[in-house]
């Protein structure tokens, strides 16, 4: 009680130089937050683009697959695993694919494309797949078409294919016949030929497995959770689950791998400019810490002269720096919590949008989150107590006679 | 027989080396017995202030031994001395050296609060010598707001508050017209002969001098006459 009282009124009477200390820790901690909130919430943005247009958040394979995919390195749903992935609460839904490739011919035009085969309506819950068509219309609404396929636009304007259309699809079978069948365009999908999408045929799941010579075989199980950020504990948990079956699970961290060493380079970068923040924070407290201590030399050497044990001045001395750090972040708290909450809603531009690891990003928006509010407030204190423990002790360990013969 | 409460002995303290050394004490015997109210007298420079400085543990001996309260000070870490002079000893000095963020009620407690006396125990002794000094009313003003005064009494209400075994005051009433410091002198006799408190005064000043038990001079940090009136 009488440490904090002694702090606080020391805090008091110098309060030009307690408060610019105090509104640069603020500052400092303002700055830490709202980068690490657009960082946050960006990164956030990015993955959540990421999983709901492609990849989900956890995918299955059979062994080896991720490393070198293959027509062959396939595995059957049994429902066994399609009942543990329907029963899971905390898996929202999941989807069967099929990949492959094949030449497409239209009239006198062909060329090679890439094949992904869906349950039109499980996909529709795992990925923002129905929101992709931009003409014609979904593979589930066109039930009464006999092979109905999604086109690429750029492969649409490469095979100068129209909807409704015919196309001829030659292909390798997985019985090592060779595949082909006739196919109908019923949507066209990507908004221009960019798009990851607009270079890609996506096929219901029944007429690839014909067509593939697969049975029920499939490549791949895409599935959706509640949380990303739980996808690395439930791969883990599936895993375990699966592994008598040779099956591999992996989170969408390792299934993406490209993107997320990207993003968690990228966030180094941050960290080196959040440390920057906090090395002129310290410098500040510093030079204030140091103002005090020699200002004070006489009053310590007489604490110590009535008794004071040197512990108590190094706790005085720590208190009063947490102290004016506590109430600068409290107060900063307030502010970076209202600009990250703008910002996670508004969002700011970027014109034009940019790529990163293979997604489109159109605006940078932060958030509001536990981390976001406490690491950098963790962060702000324990910068003010590193800086203050040296001169508190050296000030404890004054000798009194000679402090107190300073003025 | 009184107790002995300070013993020095053989004490030396030179400041500095080689050509520039000087010698600020040497050789000094001194024993202090308990309800002494005695004062220490010399010119300037005879090392009147550095004795006392050594007889708290504030500074260190060349060579030499002293025992406060049958303790030897050299024997002592720092924080052993600081917690010893907070319980054995009250320190009052010329300046007066109150803690400028601490009112005067806070001020005259603060010991009593490193002591962790109950609270009831601290209000009850701080009331007692704000009323003895004639402080009632200040209590709860800062420094800054009292005059030398009113400052040196709540200095020596501190020092007296905690009760401990011995008071030393560094020219207490150096900073003081004469009929305020006459008023505290005749105040701390007062204590010194009702409570049996020890006093040990380094000062100049002839009203000390009139009024002490016992006049200690030094000289050349010598002491040359060692006198009870």
């Amino acid at each position: 009680m009488l440490t904090l009282r002694l702090a606080f009124r020391n805090l008091l009477r110098h309060k030009s130089r307690s408060l610019l200390c105090g509104l640069s820790m603020m500052g400092a901690y303002v700055l830490f937050s709202i980068s690490l909130g657009f960082s946050d919430g960006s990164y956030g943005s990015l993955i959540r683009m990421l999983t709901d247009t492609h990849s989900g958040h956890v995918q299955i394979h059979s062994q080896g697959y991720l490393e070198r995919p293959s027509l062959f390195r396939n595995f059957i749903l049994y429902p066994a695993l399609k009942n543990q992935l329907t029963a899971d609460p905390e898996i929202e839904a999941w989807s069967a694919r099929v990949f492959s490739s094949a030449l497409i011919f239209r009239e006198n035009k062909s060329t090679i494309a890439r094949l992904m085969a869906i349950d039109p309506e499980q996909e529709a819950q795992v990925t923002t797949m129905r929101e992709k068509v931009q003409d014609g219309e979904y593979l589930s609404e066109a039930a009464d078409v006999t092979n109905p396929i999604l086109l690429g636009r750029h492969l649409q304007k490469l095979l100068q294919a129209k909807l409704g259309e015919t196309l001829i699809f030659i292909g390798q079978g997985a019985d090592g016949s060779i595949a082909n069948d006739l196919f109908t365009v019923v949507g066209i999908v990507g908004k221009s030929s960019a798009d990851a999408e607009s270079r890609m045929i996506y096929m219901t799941l029944e007429s690839a497995q014909e067509f593939l010579s697969l049975g029920e075989r499939i490549h791949e199980v895409a599935l959706r959770l509640e949380n990303y950020s739980e996808a690395r504990r439930k791969a883990a948990y599936l895993q375990n689950y699966l592994k008598a079956k040779e099956l591999d699970v992996q989170p969408w961290q390792v299934v993406e791998e490209q993107f997320y060493k990207a993003m968690l380079a990228d966030q180094q970068g941050n960290w080196i400019t959040q440390a920057i923040i906090m090395l002129i924070v310290g410098l500040v407290v510093l030079i204030t810490v140091l103002m005090n201590t020699f200002e004070r030399r006489h009053e310590y050497g007489l604490l110590l002269a009535l008794g004071t044990s040197p512990g108590f001045i190094f706790r005085s001395i720590i208190v009063e720096m947490t102290m004016l750090s506590g109430l600068s972040v409290i107060v900063g708290l307030f502010f970076s919590s209202g600009l990250n909450w703008y910002f996670s809603i508004n969002g700011i531009a970027i014109e034009p949008p940019m790529e990163y690891g293979g997604v489109v990003f159109s605006a940078i928006s932060s958030e509001v989150s536990l981390f976001v509010m406490f690491v950098p407030a963790g962060f702000t204190i324990g910068v003010a107590f590193l800086v203050a423990f040296f001169p508190a002790i050296k000030s404890a360990r004054a000798v009194p006679i000679e402090a107190m013969r300073e003025n | 027989m009184e107790e002995t409460v300070i013993v020095a002995h053989k004490i030396f303290k030179a400041f500095g080396e080689g050509e520039t050394e000087i010698q600020a004490l040497r050789n000094v015997d001194l024993d202090i017995k308990r309800g002494d109210f005695a004062a220490i007298v010399g010119p300037s420079g005879s090392g009147k202030t550095t004795l006392l400085n050594i007889l708290c543990g504030l500074d260190n001996v060349s060579s030499g031994e002293i025992k406060v309260s049958g303790r030897s000070l050299q024997e002592m870490s720092g924080s052993e001395l600081a917690q010893f002079r907070r319980e054995h000893i009250g320190l009052v000095f010329q300046a007066y050296n109150l803690i400028p963020v601490l009112t005067v009620l806070e001020n005259i407690e603060y010991v009593m609060l490193l002591q962790h006396v109950p609270a009831a125990e601290r209000k009850e002794r701080v009331h007692t010598f704000l009323a003895e000094l004639g402080l009632e009313g200040k209590e709860n003003r800062f420094p800054a707001e009292l005059s030398g005064g009113q400052q040196q009494r709540v200095a020596i209400a501190r020092a007296m508050v905690s009760k401990p075994d011995i008071i030393l005051a560094d020219e207490p009433t150096a900073n003081l017209d004469s009929e305020t410091g006459g008023q505290l002198l005749e105040m701390m006799r007062k204590f010194n002969e009702e409570l049996k408190m020890t006093f040990v005064f380094s000062t100049h000043d002839p009203q000390i001098m009139e009024r002490a038990k016992r006049l200690i001079t030094l000289t050349d940090g010598r002491i040359v006459s060692d006198e009870l009136k």
